[in-house]
């Protein structure tokens, strides 16, 4: 389901260009708080192990003992079943979530990307067939395409990331076609063709270098949207298997303590949120700075 | 192009694309497990009865009788047996299927009239800090995971308040004392057309939290739509004429504006109402909600492979069509659609 929003954004076709990003900031405050956001979870991420105060719980050790301790200076969000430290359990699983998130739309990119170079470039029948295979792709409703081959597959990183990465690709073709299009027309490709320069070293060295830009932009607001397809798939019970910290596997064992314990699903559920919400907020805001209707009025 | 062809042109590509998401699903069901027999059959059956096995599903046939065969019976509508109770899956996905319905079509009507609103006013004065809150909250809308929400409204609603049911289509007393005949399988309709007051009642206050969860993603989309089609829509020429010749400012928008800025709202609307039954999944689970996202949920506990792909193909299937209806009627009624 998460795919449709990626509808409302259309193409930005570099508009972004030349412009400041502190000018951008101070005119949206809410762009810049979105940034801040994105800032904590990785640095929480990458300095998981420094920071969390049990960071052997926050691996996956149980201490029984602990089990069920409500939020308090000891324990800030409280402990989960099995007594983990749950802000450890969060940080350890932020890598997972960034991680997932960071690398489906990698591979999005390093699939998507040159297809639609391909597609625009070439034109013709080599286009229409690239772009039906798009259409095959986005038929599918991202989540259940996803069940069904990560159910094959296993329940691994790497399952997850194929399994999600099946529907992502196709909206980076889509993006980058277009872009692809209008460089074919420039002179500087007509001068590298008219030299007898093999088209597959014109795609390579000077297409995809020119249209990576705005949709590598896009692609970075859309890592959100990519978390929250996989925290789906781990609520379900087909993400990183025990004892990973998975945030979407978090608020699903908690749901069956939701009214005695609420910390338990709660704080996992409110990561997912909040890290969610940053990277779509930054998205809306570069939609709207590049957008002519409402940019202007700001300007 | 006219009309007709772009409609033609529209019908063969939905052919090659659903001919392509079977031949996807084929390649899923049949390639993917590396023994689809020995998973029909069960971890301690004997090889013997593994080739059996093989033989009655066919695929010690080539791939490409087998992929004929897999054709064939789905244009029969026949999926195939699910793995867990050995049910015709299509019975069962009938069966499934009203309850999912009934909660998808309430998430679409709330999209609509909340959704759409809420993107004109927003356009009315953009950047505004009205703007701004409802941009933060709808924003938020398509961020939260609908597992999530649903279970922060069954603590405000259920647990703090008291207010509405934690979960399922009717109450106990109700299945006991009342229960509904089952016409349509939606229960809000089958309990009016009998006049069954009680489950009527106890019906709509049980539909309420999972069809508001479930409309919380398209209604939020819709207004951010519908707020970038108006605005587009309020530069335009017409609309400074409309102005100049002193049209109040609530005439423009309503009238006016809305009228050429909807559609691209309304697609919206049709194609999430196709991907609210992947949303259902989430919901239903939550609020153990009978319908298709429960029988799914119970498939991946149980490794019941058929039955995922069954419901992957229906859902995705009945996507293209519903774009495939949505983009002949804007055909038929918007000329501007087949210029391009």
């Amino acid at each position: 389901m998460a795919s449709i929003g990626k509808r409302w954004f259309g193409d930005i076709a570099g508009k972004l260009e030349g412009k400041k990003p502190l000018k951008f900031f101070r005119r949206d405050p809410l762009a810049a708080i979105a940034v801040l956001i994105i800032l904590a979870v990785f640095i929480g991420a990458i300095f998981a192990p420094m920071i969390a105060p049990y960071p052997d719980q926050g691996a996956g050790i149980p201490v029984i003992a602990n089990k069920f301790k409500p939020p308090s200076r000891e324990f800030l969000m409280g402990t989960d079943y099995l007594g983990r430290d749950i802000f450890s359990r969060i940080l350890y699983g932020a890598r997972i979530s960034l991680a997932m998130g960071v690398s489906i739309v990698a591979l999005g990119l390093i699939i998507g990307l040159p297809l639609g170079a391909i597609a625009g470039y070439f034109g013709g029948w080599t286009d229409e067939f690239i772009m039906r295979l798009t259409d095959v792709f986005l038929a599918f409703p991202p989540l259940l395409l996803a069940i069904a081959v990560s159910l094959s597959l296993g329940r691994s990183f790497t399952s997850n990331l194929i399994a999600i990465s099946v529907t992502w690709w196709p909206w980076y073709t889509r993006m980058a076609r277009p872009l692809a299009l209008s460089i074919r027309e420039r002179q500087y490709i007509d001068a590298a063709k008219s030299m007898g320069i093999n088209d597959w070293v014109i795609i390579i060295r000077h297409v995809i270098p020119n249209i990576a830009g705005p949709v590598l932009v896009e692609a970075t607001t859309e890592i959100g949207l990519a978390i929250l397809t996989a925290a789906g798939l781990s609520f379900i019970g087909l993400g990183m298997p025990p004892p990973a910290a998975d945030w979407g596997e978090m608020v699903a064992s908690g749901r069956l303590y939701i009214f005695q314990q609420w910390w338990f699903a709660t704080f996992p559920g409110l990561a997912i949120l909040l890290t969610a919400l940053a990277f779509n907020l930054l998205g809306d805001s570069v939609h709207e700075h590049t957008n002519p209707y409402t940019s202007g009025k700001r300007e | 192009m006219n009309r007709f062809q772009y409609i033609l042109r529209r019908l063969i590509l939905s052919v090659i694309v659903l001919f392509g998401v079977v031949t996807i699903t084929f390649v899923v069901a049949r390639l993917i497990p590396s023994d689809p027999a020995r998973m029909m059959v069960g971890p301690r059956a004997k090889a013997e009865q593994v080739a059996r096995m093989r033989e009655e599903m066919g695929l010690d046939r080539p791939l490409h009788e087998q992929f004929i065969q897999y054709v064939g019976s789905l244009l029969r509508f026949d999926f195939g047996v699910s793995f867990s109770n050995r049910l015709e899956i299509s019975t069962q996905l009938k069966q499934f299927l009203p309850a999912t319905l009934e909660l998808v079509f309430i998430s679409v009507f709330l999209a609509v009239i909340i959704g759409i609103p809420l993107g004109v006013i927003t356009s009315a004065r953009p950047n505004s800090w009205l703007d701004q809150i409802i941009r933060v909250v709808t924003i938020s809308g398509v961020s939260v995971p609908t597992f999530f929400l649903a279970l922060i409204l069954q603590i405000i609603f259920f647990q703090q308040l008291g207010w509405l049911p934690l979960a399922g289509r009717l109450s106990r007393d109700i299945v006991l004392y009342n229960p509904v005949e089952v016409q349509t399988g939606f229960y809000l309709i089958d309990t009016l057309i009998t006049g069954n007051w009680p489950a009527f009642g106890s019906a709509l206050v049980h539909v309420i939290l999972p069809a508001l969860t479930l409309a919380v993603y398209p209604i939020s989309l819709v207004a951010r739509v519908t707020r970038a089609s108006m605005l587009e829509v309020l530069s335009e020429n017409f609309i400074r004429s409309a102005r100049a010749s002193g049209l109040p400012e609530w005439m423009i928008l309503s009238q006016l504006a809305l009228k050429n800025a909807v559609s691209p709202a309304l697609t919206l609307v049709a194609l999430s109402a196709a991907y609210s039954i992947t949303g259902a999944f989430l919901v239903e689970t939550v609020f153990v909600w009978p319908g298709i996202g429960q029988f799914a949920f119970t498939a991946v506990e149980s490794v019941d492979f058929p039955v995922i792909l069954a419901i992957t193909l229906v859902v995705t299937i009945s996507y293209i069509l519903i774009n495939l209806l949505v983009d002949v009627i804007q055909a038929m009624l918007d000329p501007r659609v087949t210029l391009d």
